[in-house]
């Protein structure tokens, strides 16, 4: 599959291509112009910007990186369609990109008749040109990012789009994998938009095997929320070793809405999340959950906001990293209350285990609190395994790797039981389960 | 008389490099019920956890025998295979990981074969109702949340379901009512089989009345410093500690004149 070696003004020829073949409307390309041209036009970030003190992409050639030349059409790897099929029972909707290119797609009948759109970006852009055209020209990423994200933008190809009519609430679980099949850089978008009082499930998967040449990849999604609607999305990544992915999303919350975002972090060589959650309105409450188990020389940077711009909002977290052999992980969190955001509630925890001498983690708190009648707390701690445990668990027998394993496995797990939907918490706790089991420990 | 289950000898243990039990000797034979007494920082729980093999506590002389093997050699969890048991005076909590899960993860470990998931699910509920417990406390994380008393019943649960050669009660009866002080004796007499021995270590009498020992010792500054009857027990519920404090601290005297 092809890489395009990109050079100004072929890069416009390329961005013009994308748009055709996607048949989209006049806006939407030249939307992507714009941000090809913010893309070019902005810097590499620098190992000194405090947003990238602690992941260099300095040495990125960026520049050179482009998506798969449009029209090739891959087809679902063999792997990727044993985790679609090992675990369809209980799910409303698949869809499947590789390469950028949709590869597959399921939608159950009750899903359909709902009214729900659950489509590629192609599809979606045809059917309701207007409310992505309202969502695109609303996202406002963190400007640290802007490289990144302009670059997401102006290079996506496939794509998912949920659009959930007003007062519809989905039962069934929804889905969406991305993978990489020969591409070198991979860009894959989420939007969701949840009209008022609709209520949905959705995990954006990204996942491939390891990888024998490096691949880069940045994405974006974008997660909007009208009055008291509710949703749970999960953000799966177990991309392969020698994947450098970056992931930036944002969610808008609505008057009375409520978001649980779940972000499961296990693959890539590096990995850098942004996750942000913005209350914009009263009775906005949003719950953000993660967990990253890192082994060999992973790199993971986790970035969360809690970004409250009205008061009577509410906002928790709960990151939960466990690292083995020479891994790392920081996470930096951000609360925000605006002056004029009264009485709003942010909390914010973050635990690490540290499995091994050689494993390391960071964690770094800041909070920007303008308003003075709020209710915040925030706490973090980075701890070896108890060794009060490992003793409890041995005197019943277990042998050290075993008790080992239950610990991590204990850990983490009360992230993932959050992941109200039975069909997709078995599949996460399942690859989590692996992986801890694939370790010596 | 046949091999012993255990046998103590001489045992001297320092933590931190602190000497805490000084010369320890012990016997116990299949079927016997030995108590152990004694003041609080007389040791017991330091020759409990030792028993089992806790890093912290390191032997600096003496042995442990177990059916004859050296136990000062086996990990911990190899302990555990041979048939020791230790209910903790302090169960530890661990976060996330259910009680069943854990259980059915220890048993695995302990008889390399897999019981069905129904018997295992049998055989758990089967303990609690014996432990006047909810079943629900199978889906619970291990001891986290729970009242000192729901701890100790749980760790005679994982007794009933492990069935092993050496149980060690490590203050069981503390943080338990009248009742539940009860209902955990009946049971640990019901696991208890005539082959079983079992080490009760307390520092009242209440728990021997109806675990009833066939032997008392009473510990003191890292010794086992009386041995008698089951009237040894009733003797310290009247009279306290202080009488056989005295007395051996005369004893020490008279010792040290000699020597
Ligand atoms: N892990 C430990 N670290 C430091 N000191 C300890 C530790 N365990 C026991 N000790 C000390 O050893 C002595 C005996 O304690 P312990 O065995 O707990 O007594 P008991 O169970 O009879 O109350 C006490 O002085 C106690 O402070
Ligand atoms: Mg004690």
């Amino acid at each position: 599959m092809g890489n395009t070696l990109m050079t100004s003004p072929a890069g416009l020829d390329l961005i013009d291509g994308i748009s055709r073949h996607l048949n989209e409307p006049e806006w939407a390309c030249t939307f992507r112009r714009e941000a090809w041209r913010r893309f070019m036009e902005t810097p590499i970030p620098s190992p000194k910007h405090e947003h990238w003190r602690r992941t260099d992409i300095s040495h990125l050639n960026l520049d050179s990186l482009a998506p798969s030349v449009p029209g090739s059409s891959p087809a679902l790897p063999a792997w990727l369609e044993d985790v679609i099929r090992g675990r369809s029972r209980r799910i409303g909707g698949t869809l499947a990109f590789s390469d950028g290119a949709p590869v597959y797609n399921h939608i159950a009948d009750s899903v359909r008749r709902s009214g729900v759109l659950f489509a590629d970006w192609a599809e979606a852009i045809q059917r309701h040109p207007d409310a992505i055209r309202r969502a695109l020209e609303g996202a406002d990423y963190d400007p640290a990012d802007e490289k990144l994200t302009a670059m997401a933008r102006a290079y996506a190809t496939g794509g998912a789009v949920l659009i959930v009519p007003r007062g519809v609430k989905v039962t069934l679980p929804l889905r969406t994998f991305f993978t990489v099949d020969g591409a070198r850089a991979v860009f894959p978008h989420t939007l969701v938009i949840l009209e008022e009082g609709s209520r949905v499930t959705l995990l954006d998967g990204m996942l491939s095997p390891d990888l024998s040449t490096p691949v880069f990849g940045s994405g974006v999604a974008d997660l909007i929320l009208g009055e008291g609607a509710e949703l749970t999305y999960v953000l799966f990544q177990q991309w392969g070793r020698g994947m450098e992915y970056f992931h930036h999303q944002r969610a808008v919350l609505g008057r009375d809405s409520h978001l649980t975002t779940i972000t499961v972090a296990l693959g890539a060589s590096v990995s850098k999340a942004t996750i942000e959650s913005v209350l914009c309105s009263p009775g906005a409450v949003s719950d953000m959950l993660g967990v990253v188990f890192g082994d060999g020389d992973q790199h993971f940077d986790h970035h969360t906001v809690q970004m409250h711009m009205v008061g009577n909002t509410t906002s928790d977290l709960l990151f939960k990293v466990a690292l083995d052999e020479r891994s790392y992980s920081a996470y930096s969190g951000l609360i925000r209350i605006d002056l004029g955001a009264q009485r709003a509630n942010a909390y914010q925890r973050n635990e690490n285990l540290v499995l091994s001498r050689h494993a390391h983690a960071e964690t770094l708190p800041n909070l920007e609190i303008e308003a003075n009648d709020v209710r915040c707390t925030h706490g973090a701690t980075v701890a070896p395994v108890d060794p009060e445990q490992i003793f409890y668990l041995m005197s019943r027998g277990l042998a050290p790797r075993d008790a080992k394993r239950l610990i991590v496995e204990g850990f983490l797990q009360p992230v993932l039981d959050r992941i109200s939907a039975k069909s997709l918490r078995d599949m996460v706790s399942e690859k989590v389960d692996q992986k801890i089991a694939s370790r010596r420990l | 008389m046949s091999q012993p289950l255990l046998e103590i000898r001489d045992l001297h243990v320092a933590v931190d490099g602190k000497p805490i039990l000084k010369g320890v000797n012990l016997t116990i034979h299949r079927g016997e019920i030995h108590a152990l007494m004694g003041r609080n920082g007389s040791g017991k729980s330091t020759l409990a956890a030792t028993l089992m093999g806790h890093p912290r506590y390191e032997v600096t002389r003496g042995e442990v025998l177990f059916e004859g093997q050296n136990v000062l050699e086996m990990e911990v969890d190899e302990r555990a295979r041979a048939g020791i048991f230790l209910a903790f005076q302090y169960p530890v909590a661990i976060p996330g990981v259910s009680v069943a899960n854990f259980l059915r993860s220890a048993l695995k470990s302990l008889h390399g074969e897999e019981m069905s998931a129904r018997e295992f699910r049998n055989a758990l509920k089967a303990e609690f109702k014996a432990l006047h417990m909810p079943d629900g406390f199978a889906s619970r994380y291990v001891n986290e949340g729970f009242s000192g008393g729901e701890k100790k019943r749980l760790e005679i649960v994982q007794m009933g379901m492990i069935k092993p050669k050496l149980a060690i009660l490590d203050e069981t009866d503390s943080g338990l009512d009248i009742d539940g002080v009860r209902i955990v004796s009946e049971n640990v007499n019901r696991i208890a089989s005539e082959d079983t021995g079992v080490l009760v270590i307390t520092h009242y009498q209440r728990i021997l009345r109806y675990i009833r020992p066939h032997f008392v010792h009473v510990m003191v500054g890292g010794r086992v410093v009386r041995s008698g009857d089951e009237s040894l027990a009733h003797e310290l519920e009247q009279r306290g500690y202080d009488w056989i404090l005295q007395e051996v601290g005369a004893e020490e005297k008279t010792l040290q004149e000699v020597g």
